[in-house]
């Protein structure tokens, strides 16, 4: 029995290597760059499919778009040479991506540096999908992959080559640190970015190198784990969560816990579907057990050691994407909602299909504007909450009539939202996002793909809303998709938008961005900063919750496809590219959203590969240049306008339209956050 | 009756004891000063009244509450008000809405009303903002970003958004250090001028100078321990103090500068006592 166990731990143990690898990679853009890089999957996915790519056709193939991108170096290219093409393929993708995404992003917050990294991520990812196609490759045997016998099952020794690889890469940057200057220094900057100044350090170029070399450090096991098990253009994507799990364990600044921890999840996860496979635990679990594992690691880690996390000294003060709250400009409300009833109202049924996907994302943009625009809690799991209430509505619309099925659910939802928020108190920004994407990867494995609570069949169904006799369903009366239905679901969106514009344009939208501002000041305000997140949490899922019953009904049947944590990054970029800040932002982002009424009125629906790798460039760009999003652009561009009509001076106003990242640009003073979070 | 007192305080990080069994008292009214060189431990002593650093014994009884296991937010809606050393501005919000947050203590109900009717009161709260802001003469500012400001401007706001919700007592943590000698001794004009106002006012400096002017009663602290207090004159007379303030090796610049200003300061003052 034991020794069951033990064998199935042993074949853990080369997942939890690449884990390690990856650990390590986000422990060295942490320390050296003050990143929470949740690219790293992406940076070592490219090189490695170069690499497969190399050996099997022998074409080069290079992360570009719009030029020719693959290059034919004959016949298939031999191991050395392919794999110091693949890696300076990789090493150059990194230094480009500091050069022109990083380096610029250095004196913003840090929390928009992780989400510009999202960005990149998709946007790696939509270039490999256009230039491998969206498959699974198996790379040649680069390991000794013979099996032995062990406690009497056949046991392959690939997994320990990877373990003695990834033990060995350890090692060299465990060394690279402690015994080079490179090291020292960077370990200096980390503490100090003025005292490594006056050593005379120049902090972006360390970061630039720190950065090359974990994209390095993460490639070279992707390559080398190629042929475990397949890559395609998302498979590393997902290992940000367990290998976060694994850094965090080391706090972020041991690479021997962090690769201790990181192979321990492997064996876990793997005794894990072990057990499953045995069916020893619950049924409804059967879906994703395993990745409870990360899951518990992470959450286990942060809250033991989330408050004394190394917080990275930074030599420039750091503003956050400007919220500017007041009172809702009746007119233009009015104007949109009118122009929603005229689209609505349309006769082409693909216009009308898609304004109500449009509304929908809007609804669920909002959730993500309170949260994380006024909150500063970035949240990567609301379309999991969204998800949640759409099952529960499937659940209950059969028990209970109409308007309190919907209700129940997102009464449910708000539940869950609060609940869920209550061990992520303790932390916030960065460290909120890597939970939120955590609980997302969880909710996706363990609910909705386990038959158990999706349905009969692994489909979910809701039967159409009724009310005096009135069928309010998409299918309604008349055509699919009927008008009454878009009406309704515009309806819910202009009320959910109005209660965040009341909500922010009172006390509690203040308290809101007091917490997101400074949590210290905030309680010497008379802050409650726990009651307030909690707040934030519950108002959130209930917006999430309602844009789940729109799902539903607008679905009528559905499965988990479409819910996972890779669209959550998706929906957060949105939101990002339309501006987190402010309501607008949501109803650009939800214009903008797949499917939505922009791609498909005025792109002709487009191809989504090409709208993927469009909105994750979309966000770097916002990160890098307006931080407050398109809907920050387009006010800034009007105010501008205003004032150019009223030929007054052609200067950008002071207040409500500057723009964080100039501001903070502007800025001289410096301030130094050291790990008591005090300001000397 | 003392309004804030404290019994037999201690805070321990480590090893050190920041604060060494203090006892300490603030009356209503008073303009209460606290002075003591660099890492005497005054910042924690007011970290450990408001709540944001924990007590390792004794305690903090405030208007007849005992504070101890108090968390701050509720310490501040009792009537305890602080700044920070640091400033802490909320550096995304303009002047006029960092006093704003403070100037509305929510409510349990504040969930609700705040949505249904953000309104309410609203008009209350920006008369407070406005009479903060002219306490303190920086009416002008309320529009800007706190990053814009300059250092003295950005410590007038730290002030005015400590006494905006009209606080009974309010912890200043060395709001003058940093300030020319003219800006201090306006902002210790300022901060007598709050007194009137039904305020007490608890004052950290290291600025002998200020503190010694405005104070009603001193207490000096060095090495976590209070070594010293009485009226501005007795503690001026205090060997202890002075031999304090000239064997303190950790800042010996800043003490002489100390004693030149003690010295200073008491023939001044002398003179003043002697006009009267
Ligand atoms: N959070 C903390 N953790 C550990 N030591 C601290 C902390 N805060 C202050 N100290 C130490 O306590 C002592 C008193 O500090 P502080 O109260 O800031 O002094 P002051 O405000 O009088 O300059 C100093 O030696 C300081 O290093
Ligand atoms: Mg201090």
């Amino acid at each position: 029995m034991m020794e069951t166990y033990i064998f199935f731990a042993l074949l853990g143990v080369g997942t939890g290597a690449m884990y390690g690898a990856f650990a390590v990679s986000l422990i060295i853009t942490y320390r050296g760059c003050g990143v929470v890089n949740f690219a790293t999957g992406a940076m070592a996915m490219f090189p490695t499919l170069v690499f497969v790519e190399l050996r099997s056709t022998g074409d080069l193939v290079l992360p570009l778009v719009v030029v020719p991108s693959r290059f034919s170096l004959g016949s298939q290219i031999s191991f050395f040479p392919a794999l110091l093409i693949a890696l300076t393929v990789g090493s150059l993708l990194a230094a480009v991506i500091y050069v022109l995404v990083i380096r610029p992003l250095r004196s913003s917050p840090p929390v928009t540096m992780m989400v510009a990294t999202v960005g990149l991520a998709l946007a790696i990812q939509g270039v490999a999908v256009k230039s491998f196609g969206n498959v699974t490759v198996r790379g040649e045997k680069i390991l000794p992959d013979h099996v032995i016998e062990l406690f009497g099952r056949p046991f392959p020794v690939d997994r320990l080559w990877i373990l003695a690889a990834v033990l060995f890469l350890t090692l060299v940057v465990a060394a690279a640190y402690r015994l080079t200057r490179f090291g020292l220094a960077t370990r200096a900057a980390f503490l100090n970015e003025k005292g490594a100044l006056l050593l005379g350090l120049e902090p972006a170029r360390l970061g630039f190198y720190n950065w090359v070399f974990a994209s390095l450090v993460a490639s070279t096991i992707g390559i080398l784990g190629s042929s475990l098990g397949g890559v395609s253009p998302f498979s590393f994507s997902l290992f940000v969560v367990p290998a976060l799990g694994a850094a965090l364990a080391g706090r972020l600044r041991s690479v021997a816990v962090g690769i201790g921890a990181a192979v321990a999840i492997g064996s876990f996860e793997a005794v894990a579907v072990h057990i499953v496979s045995r069916r020893q635990v619950p049924s409804f679990l059967l879906g994703g057990f395993s990745s409870l594992v990360p899951f518990v690691v992470i959450i286990g880690a942060l809250i033991l050691v989330g408050r004394t996390l190394p917080n990275r000294a930074a030599l420039t003060e750091r503003a956050q994407v400007r919220v500017v709250l007041g009172r809702p400009k009746t007119l233009s409300w009015a104007l949109m909602i009118f122009l929603g009833i005229v689209v609505l109202s349309s006769d082409d049924a693909t216009i009308r299909f898609a304004t109500i996907q449009s509304l929908f994302v809007t609804t669920l943009l909002l959730s993500i504007v309170v949260l994380t625009g006024y909150l500063g809690q970035v949240s990567l799991a609301q379309l999991s909450f969204a998800g949640f209430s759409a099952f529960m509505l499937s659940r209950f619309d059969s028990l209970v009539p109409f308007p309190f099925g919907p209700l129940l659910a997102i009464l449910l939802t708000i539940a869950l939202g609060t609940l869920v928020s209550v061990p992520a108190l303790r932390v916030r920004g960065v460290q909120f996002a890597i939970v939120s994407f955590s609980i997302a990867v969880v909710f996706d494995d363990v609910l909705f793909r386990s038959p158990t609570f999706v349905g009969v069949g692994g489909l979910a169904q809701v039967e159409r809303p009724r009310l005096f006799g009135l069928d309010l369903g998409i299918f309604g009366e008349g055509q699919f998709p009927d008008r009454r239905f878009g009406f309704i679901v515009l309806a819910g969106t202009v009320v959910c938008a109005a209660f965040v514009a009341l909500m922010g344009s009172g006390g509690l939208g203040r308290r809101f961005l007091a917490v997101r501002s400074n949590e210290r000041a905030a309680a010497a305000a008379g802050i409650s900063v726990p009651r307030t997140k909690i707040i934030g949490a519950a108002f959130a899922s209930g917006l999430a919750g309602v844009a789940g019953v729109m799902f539903a009904y607008k679905s009528v049947t559905f499965n988990g496809g479409g819910l996972d944590a890779q669209r959550g990054l998706e929906l957060l970029a949105l939101c990002y590219l339309g501006g987190i800040g402010s309501i607008s932002g949501a109803v650009i982002g939800g214009l903008l959203a797949p499917s939505g009424l922009f791609i498909v009125a005025v792109l002709g629906g487009g191809s989504s590969t090409n709208q993927y790798l469009l909105t994750g460039l979309g966000l770097v760009l916002v990160a890098v240049k307006f931080p407050r999003g398109l809907a920050g652009l387009l006010s800034t561009m009007s105010n501008r306008l205003k004032v150019f009509r009223e030929g007054g001076k052609f200067n950008e106003p002071k207040t409500p339209t500057t723009v964080g990242l100039k501001s903070s640009r502007q800025r001289s003073r410096f301030s130094y956050q050291n790990n008591f979070g005090r300001k000397p | 009756m003392a309004l804030l007192e404290a019994r037999g305080l201690s805070v321990r990080y480590g090893g050190l004891f920041a604060n060494n069994s203090i006892d300490l008292e603030c009356r209503a009214g008073q303009l209460v000063g606290l002075i003591g060189p660099n890492g005497a431990g005054k910042t924690t002593f007011i970290d450990a009244i408001t709540g944001f650093t924990p007590v390792s014994s004794g305690e903090v009884v405030f208007d007849g509450v005992n504070l101890n296991d108090k968390a701050p937010n509720v310490r501040v809606a009792l009537g305890l008000s602080r700044t920070f050393q640091s400033l802490e501005l909320f550096e995304d919000l303009t002047v006029r809405d960092n006093l704003l947050v403070v100037a509305q203590r929510p409510k349990w109900h504040s969930v609700v009303t705040d949505v249904l009717w953000p309104g309410r009161d609203e008009r209350k709260y920006h008369s407070q903002v406005r009479w903060a802001l002219e306490m303190l003469q920086i009416e002008s500012l309320a529009e800007a970003m706190p990053s814009d400001l300059s250092h003295g401007q950005r410590k007038l706001i730290s002030v005015a958004r400590s006494i905006v919700a009209k606080p009974q007592l309010v912890l200043l943590d060395e709001p003058a250090a940093g300030l020319d000698t003219a800006e201090s001794h306006l902002l210790g004009e300022r901060l007598r001028g709050l007194l009137a106002q039904d305020m007490s006012l608890f004052l950290i400096d290291h600025d002998m100078g200020l503190v010694l002017n405005v104070c009603d009663y001193i207490y000096v602290l060095d090495f976590g321990v209070i070594i010293a207090h009485g009226t501005p004159s007795e503690v001026r007379a205090n060997p202890t103090v002075i031999a304090a303030y000239l064997g303190d090796s950790a800042g010996e610049a800043q003490a002489r500068e100390g004693a030149a200003l003690l010295s200073r300061e008491s023939g001044s003052d002398a003179q003043s006592e002697m006009n009267q």
